[in-house]
């Protein structure tokens, strides 16, 4: 069902054939919210492509314009500047003057606090946008119906949505998103309200939904293992901007930024200076000399970096598989029980890094160990170190 | 969509603003038409129209007031206004505070005395109040009085009259400042809701002592909104026509609304010199609103957040019986005794404070409520205009708040059309629609209509105020998703925001149409015996001295607004509930 896996990053334009493929297409969309504190820029220059029944994430920091990017796709905001197609249907564009309304594009949404209409059944709140496509009474109840029992409600059609829990009410919310067959919903962080456990099964049952149906999906989270679970594409965003866009293996494993690298995952970040570049680049950190590859713009030797690299790819010499180039030697500070894993801390007081390894026991601290992580695993960024 | 030519059209903010002209839907023209003709044609016209057609009277009339005839009345009457709206507003502003801060931050919270607090100048219409006390203290015949000079009769005083006279200054102040406290009471009380009450803590974790605390914490604190409620008080104290018209004339007081009205219904009428004292009073009013502008800096909210603090109380010990004790005494004061006053004055064949059993009769509501053409007449008109007027004002208003949303500049400035006419006097609107709607083009002198118009403007703020609240409370999500759900802006106004805000337009109706029902100022200025409204009847029948009709008059609109009241209560409660659950 995932048949694009092209992305761009802000700032470039997207040509040809592409377009007509698009579900969405933002072109260079930029927004500034004027307040009396003064002006800020919640979206600049913002391009993004979302397939015909892809699953794209929009994922960042709080007040990153997520909600910004995703209202101006809804119409709900009007952005300053850039394009929005919806279906290949300009439904924004600054330079035309074209702005239609929400309830004339086509595509559905859910919302954070679920917008159930507390006066209406769970039934006719499924049923009201099939009224509104004029669809009579008793055909819009009946695909209401048929929407809620595909969300497993179907025991709950004349409760109204006060007597409902959060799980239930955003089902219904999400059957009020698909009743209508858009084949585009719009989501806001619907699952932050709800509790782990819900959380997990709403979230299996919404892929299962999307693979069923097939519309493509605009979601909005700041949860990167929501993000990392649903997502075909991920869009991490930095603020007002989209930093990098890719399969959820490529940002995880391939961040291109130190930003993206912190921010998805945890990340081990050691300061350091080039020393060589070659095949792999070579840094001397505070903990030892470290190799790998550039993660963004190569820089050249003697340039600042900063070396990342993740817990979970580490390893103590004391295993078997332990053959990366890469050693850090070091004391151990703690460990922390994790339930399914176990957090080593090592390093100096000045100076730590963090090892994850499921399985074994905690280490006694004060132990002297050697750290060792694969070259391939190791991503060096140009930047600052404050030295 | 791609038929639109690339070129012809630039981005620039000309051709934006044409967009989205071009996109604002025919309903959101509608409504900012109703709101143009509302601030336009009910309050610019008038009073343009008036005076421009009075330019040579105004200049006239300016010179018989500062050097003519009257020169030698205007300095009293403006003298006794002064007198009367700061005494009156000194005291309720104390007694109002008072309550407020009792309630919100002592242990003597004051439960459903508190709820009724605001609404006391509700429950009981200021006029019928007014005439409830006079003829409880009227120095001879009040039966409040007789009651007293029975308890003291043992002493063997002797007393005629009094002890009490209402037909003083000191009269009209008090009863003026009784019917102003709701007002200062709701603003205060607004404010030390949003107060945060860990700022007094940290003064009373300090050492400061409650008093301490309360002088040099909470009251600082609290001056924009003391501002506020002063300048209120004093606004309304202007304007206000229902007391002094009613026990001026017995105290020979006269302040600037009544004499106003005096010198237009007076034969010949002196439109200059009216037209010239109402300016005044506009122009002193709105120049109080510029000083409390200036004089509230931006900033000194800072210690005001957020919402839903809940703080320790100050302790009053034993003292807090007596502040409730003071809440209820405040109710007795507006609302029992002068029901009760007028109720026995009513099933009376004539006023008599020596209340005889065997003579009380139910004539004067029959002849009230049936016979007589006039109080039936005026019942029938002000119960239709009030219906009319909360109908127009609450479907205009609960429109512009649900379909505006909640922020935004459209809002703000139809929040600023709607609030304007609070600004204005009751007795300069009448004055202009007087003058403006006597002569062509719009002859309605003398008709419903002009009291209709009148009424819409003068009901328009409470409305506004009513509609914001009712409609803020919905989150805005809930219209949202109405729109994403395909909806046409009415259909979501229709079918999602109405309903889900009824309960708080209901209650913004009911409000309006009291408001409308016991209104008085516009009512004598533009009321007659074409067009008879209940205000203007009361006043008519206390001057000619049909004291039990009046009496019964006054009751039947008491217990109309009261049972509204009432209902209004109740509706809010269940909407509160349906919210909560
Ligand atoms: N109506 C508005 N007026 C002024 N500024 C706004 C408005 N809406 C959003 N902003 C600002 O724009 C920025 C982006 O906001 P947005 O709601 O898109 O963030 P977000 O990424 O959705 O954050 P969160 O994860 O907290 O929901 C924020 O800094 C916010 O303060
Ligand atoms: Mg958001």
């Amino acid at each position: 069902m995932i048949e694009t896996r092209r992305f761009t990053v802000s700032g470039q334009g997207e040509t040809g054939p592409a377009r007509a493929e698009a579900r969405v297409s933002i072109r260079n969309l930029s927004k500034t919210y004027r307040t009396r504190r003064g002006a800020h820029v919640a979206l600049d220059n913002v391009s993004l492509d979302i397939g015909a029944s892809e699953f794209v994430v929009l994922l960042g920091p709080s007040g990153c314009g997520k909600t910004t990017l995703l209202r101006c796709v809804a119409g709900l905001e009007e952005p300053d500047a850039g394009e929005i197609l919806i279906n290949g249907q300009l439904v924004f564009s600054s330079e035309k003057g074209i702005s239609v309304p929400p309830e004339k594009r086509p595509f559905n949404m859910v919302f954070q606090s679920y917008a159930l209409w507390p006066h209406m059944t769970v039934q006719d709140n499924v049923a009201y946008p099939l009224r509104n496509a004029g669809r009579a009474v008793r055909a819009a109840r009946e695909s209401a119906g048929e929407a809620l029992r595909l969300v497993g409600l179907g025991d709950y059609l004349a409760a109204y949505p006060g007597q409902l829990s959060g799980g239930q009410q955003q089902r219904v919310a999400l059957a009020r998103a698909i009743v209508s067959g858009d084949g585009l919903i719009l989501f806001d962080e619907p699952l932050s309200n709800l509790d782990a456990k819900v959380r997990e099964r709403l979230r299996l049952e919404l892929l299962g939904l999307q693979s069923r149906i097939g519309f493509a999906a605009i979601y909005v989270t700041h949860d990167q293992v929501e993000a990392l679970a649903l997502a075909d594409r991920i869009a991490v965003m930095d603020v007002g901007r989209i930093e990098q866009v890719g399969t959820s293996d490529e940002i995880y494993d391939a961040p291109r930024s130190r930003y993206v690298s912190d921010f998805v995952g945890s990340a081990n970040e050691l300061p350091g200076r080039i020393v060589s570049v070659g095949e792999t680049v070579v840094v001397d950190t505070p903990m030892g000399r470290m190799e790998g590859g550039f993660g963004g713009e190569p820089v050249a030797v003697g340039a600042d970096a900063w070396v990342m690299f993740r817990p979970e790819h580490c390893q103590f010499d004391f295993e078997p598989g332990c053959d990366g180039e890469n050693r850090l030697d070091g004391e151990v500070l703690r460990s922390l029980y994790l339930g399914a894993s176990m957090q080593h801390v090592v390093g100096s007081e000045d100076r730590q890094i963090v090892v994850t390894r499921t399985g074994g026991g905690p280490l006694e601290p004060g132990t002297d160990v050697t750290v060792c992580c694969p070259v391939g695993r190791v991503r060096i960024f140009p930047g600052d170190t404050g030295r | 969509m791609s038929a639109i030519d690339h070129g012809a059209v630039s981005g620039t903010s000309l051709s934006r603003l044409r967009a989205r002209l071009q996109r604002t839907s025919p309903f959101t023209l509608l409504l900012w038409g109703v709101l143009l003709f509302i601030s336009v044609g009910l309050i610019l016209y008038p009073l343009v129209t008036a005076l421009v057609y009075e330019a040579g009277n105004v200049a006239e009339g300016f010179m018989s007031l500062t050097t003519g005839e009257l020169s030698r009345r205007v300095p009293e009457v403006i003298l006794n206004t002064v007198i009367v709206v700061a005494g009156a507003t000194a005291l309720a502003v104390v007694i109002g505070s008072a309550l407020a801060w009792a309630n919100e931050r002592s242990d003597a919270s004051l439960g459903f005395v508190g709820q009724l607090l605001p609404l006391a100048a509700l429950i009981v219409p200021p006029i019928a109040g007014v005439i409830g006390w006079a003829v409880l203290l009227d120095p001879r015949v009040g039966l409040l009085n007789y009651f007293l000079r029975w308890l003291v009769s043992p002493l063997g005083l002797g007393l005629r009259e009094g002890p009490f006279n209402i037909y003083t200054m000191t009269g009209l102040i008090v009863t003026t400042g009784l019917y102003t406290v709701p007002y200062v009471y709701l603003v205060m009380s607004a404010a030390l809701q949003r107060l945060d009450p860990s700022v007094e803590e940290a003064s009373r974790v300090n050492g400061a002592s409650p008093l301490r605390t309360m002088l040099r914490v909470t009251f600082p604190a609290i001056k924009p909104a003391l501002a506020a409620s002063i300048l209120l008080g004093a606004i309304s104290g202007i304007s206000l026509f229902s007391v002094p018209a009613v026990l001026g004339a017995g105290a020979r007081v006269d302040v600037i609304s009544v004499y106003i009205y005096r010198l237009l219904s007076d034969y010949p009428a002196q439109t200059g010199p009216a037209l010239v004292l109402a300016l005044g009073m506009l122009i002193v009013v709105q120049m109080m609103l510029i000083g409390q502008h200036l004089l509230v800096k931006k900033g000194q909210n800072a210690a005001i957040s957020g919402r839903g603090f809940r703080g320790t109380k100050v302790r009053l010990g034993g003292f807090r019986h007596v502040v409730r004790g003071l809440a209820v005494f405040y109710l007795v004061l507006t609302a029992v005794l002068p029901i009760l006053g007028l109720l026995l004055v009513s099933l009376q064949p004539f006023w008599t404070p020596a209340i005889n059993v065997a003579t009380l009769t139910l004539d004067n509501f029959r002849f009230v409520l049936f016979e007589n053409n006039q109080t039936v007449e005026a019942l029938r008109n002000s119960m239709g205009l009030g219906v009319a007027v909360a109908t127009f004002n609450m479907l205009v208003t609960g429109a512009i708040a649900l379909h505006l949303g909640k922020h935004g500049a459209a809002r703000r400035f139809a929040d600023s059309l709607t609030g304007l006419p609070a600004t204005i006097p009751h007795t300069v609107i009448g004055v202009a629609f007087i003058l403006a709607f006597s002569r062509e083009p719009l002859r309605i002198y003398g008709t419903t209509a002009i009291l209709l118009l009148a009424y819409v403007v003068m009901t328009i703020t409470y409305a506004a105020r009513a509609a914001a609240s009712a409609a803020d409370s919905i989150s805005a999500e809930l219209g949202e998703a109405s729109r994403v759900s395909k909806a046409s802006d009415f259909r979501t106004l229709w079918r999602i925001l109405l309903p889900l805000a009824l309960p708080g337009l209901v209650a913004g109706w009911i409000m309006v149409f009291v408001h409308t029902v016991g209104e008085v100022t516009a009512s004598a200025f533009l009321s007659g015996t074409h067009n008879p409204v209940i205000g203007r009847v009361l006043l008519d029948f206390w001057n000619f001295g049909n004291f039990p009709q009046v009496a019964a008059m006054a009751l039947v609109i008491t217990l109309i607004s009261s049972t509204l009241v009432g209902l209004m209560l109740f509706v809010t409660r269940r909407a509160h509930k349906v919210t909560v659950s």
